[in-house]
């Protein structure tokens, strides 16, 4: 499933995949493939991707059922 | 990411390789001038050192890249440490190991077969053997070492 709160979290603060990818200490790709939902992040990339979007856990990464 | 680590175990690598590679050619040159023969030609020895040697060249050409400019290797960094690339190299890894691991079986099998007179007898056979009997116990043991280090970092 697509994360479009990360998307969405990422354009608000103006950032690339490239520049987002570069502060978390990944590769573009890798974000690419969060953001389209085609891999799950480990819970130490997640809280990371929370600190550089100043975002929580529930906001990026929850999952309304 | 962590450059650090980086070159703490790029460090580790290049002393290793270096050790051994000085080792084995010293080996070879000491029982080539002593003129003492552990294996039929100590040329061999000197030969095979340049293999780790090499290497530790290799690690010690990447090590000054990291260290001099650190913002150019950052890429190459990354690509050592993003988590998803990690999980597809031990993937890789897993499957590789399996598929020499079935090789092996196969080349113990049809020796064991093709030439019964070797058995108990040839030295190549009882190293095929042990091969394969440590290439299925090192699993075991490496799964076990695995869990009982993360159950002492909790």
């Amino acid at each position: 499933m697509k994360n479009i709160k990360m998307k969405i979290a990422r354009i608000e603060l103006d950032l690339s995949q490239d520049q987002l990818a570069d502060m978390v200490g990944v590769t573009r790709q890798t974000i690419n493939l969060i953001e389209s939902g085609n891999y799950n992040p480990s819970l130490n990339l997640c809280i990371e991707i929370c600190k550089a979007l100043n975002k929580t856990l529930n906001d990026l990464f929850w999952k309304e059922v | 990411m962590n450059s650090q680590k980086i070159i703490k175990e790029t460090k580790q690598i290049l002393i290793s390789t270096l050790t051994i590679g000085l080792i084995m050619l010293l080996t070879g040159i000491i029982f080539n001038i002593l003129d003492v023969n552990i294996i039929k030609n100590n040329k061999a020895v000197i030969g095979l050192s340049f293999i780790p040697l090499s290497l530790s060249l290799l690690y010690y050409i990447k090590l000054i890249r990291i260290i001099k400019n650190p913002r150019k290797m950052k890429k190459t960094i990354i690509n050592e440490t993003d988590e998803r690339i990690i999980v597809s190299k031990n993937k890789a890894d897993a499957k590789a190991f399996r598929i020499l691991q079935s090789i092996l079986f196969l080349f113990y099998t049809g020796y064991t077969l093709i030439i019964p007179e070797d058995i108990f007898e040839s030295v190549g056979w009882w190293i095929l053997l042990a091969l394969l009997i440590i290439s299925f116990g090192i699993q075991s043991i490496l799964y076990y070492i695995e869990i009982k280090n993360s159950n002492s970092s909790k």
